[in-house]
């Protein structure tokens, strides 16, 4: 919805040139559970918008989908940068220094003790060596694909700007300005623990091994 | 009189064949070609499109979507923003670019 929004829609239009590369394929999990008949789920991954100058160089990055509203003051403030500023090499390390300092001055950007818990969770979730129950594990806290009335909708739980956000800054204030391939990796794997992989995978349901399904605190 | 028989046979082919959008209503490869000259068409093609959208066939509705996602670079969009596919096509413009990273791709459902 967040590009379908029109505040963002009329922002992206008016002042960018939009462009968007896939990282890797969407991953799609087939359990077959015998006799013809099988259950598919899909496991949409994490997205990364990057604030770019003409020449290709990120200037800034926004980790993870957020909802329309946050997405647009997020663009709104990295355009105001661009601005006033031109995102020269030294203004786009000073800011992201700055930014970073404030934050650990305030301790912002911290995970706070749900985040922790919610980490432990999925580590549990995911433990298992059996990877159609890994799987199964992924697909319950990933983004999520509805059909409803022909219409496909993807449910996502937006969250996590500021844990994201005071490790761009860091990131962007301790290295050369860098294209977005350069910098995939590093959102991907470091700040959004998110492999970059992708593709069909099928799973025999005879094999999936026992999960917890009691959370300790 | 021949000119007035001419101007007639014009008349009469050009009410008889289809508009573009209903040949989405027509089997796999005719549809599959109305949404290539759509494409090949570009922005100016999404209005038409558009119309599509409002089929009572959801199957027309199906096509039309496809039509303009693959104008627009974005699966549903019928009037927001039109994406280029790669930063070789944006860069270098008089403009920042907004590079958006993802999995699978935009113009398909289940991105």
């Amino acid at each position: 919805m967040t590009f379908s929004d029109a505040r963002v829609v009329d922002l992206v239009k008016r002042n960018f040139v939009p462009v968007w590369e896939s990282v890797a394929p969407v991953s799609v999990a087939v359990f077959d559970l015998g006799g013809g008949r099988s259950v598919r789920g899909t496991m949409g991954g994490e997205i990364a918008l990057y604030f770019c100058r003409p020449d290709g160089k990120v200037f800034d990055v926004l980790p993870a989908l957020h909802s329309p509203h946050a997405t647009y003051w997020a663009i709104q403030e990295a355009l105001a940068f661009y601005r006033k500023t031109g995102a020269t090499d030294e203004a786009i390390a000073k800011h992201h220094r700055l930014r970073f300092a404030q934050m650990q001055a305030e301790e912002a950007g911290l995970p706070t003790p749900s985040v922790e818990k919610w980490k432990r969770w999925r580590k549990l979730k995911t433990r298992s060596t059996d990877p159609g129950t890994r799987a199964l594990g992924e697909l319950s806290y990933s983004k999520s694909g509805f059909v409803m009335d022909s219409e496909s909708i993807v449910v996502i739980e937006p969250g996590g700007m500021q844990l994201f956000k005071r490790q761009v800054h860091q990131a962007l204030g301790s290295a050369p300005p860098k294209t977005p391939e350069e910098w995939k990796r590093h959102v991907f794997l470091d700040i959004l623990d998110q492999e970059l992989k992708g593709g069909e995978f099928r799973y025999d349901v005879d094999t999936l091994a026992p999960i917890s399904v009691i959370e300790e605190d | 009189m021949r000119r007035a028989i001419g101007a007639m046979i014009l008349a009469v082919s050009a009410c008889s064949s289809p508009k573009p959008i209903d040949r989405l209503r027509g089997d796999e490869r005719t549809a599959n070609e109305a949404i290539a000259q759509f494409v090949a068409r570009g922005e100016a093609a999404i209005p038409e499109l558009r119309e599509g959208l409002g089929d009572s066939d959801p199957t027309v509705r199906r096509r039309a979507r496809t039509g303009l996602a693959r104008i627009t670079g974005q699966w549903g969009s019928s009037d927001g923003i039109v994406w280029k596919r790669s930063m070789s096509e944006a860069v270098g413009k008089d403009r920042p670019i907004l590079a958006l990273h993802l999995f699978g791709k935009f113009d398909e459902e289940f991105c």
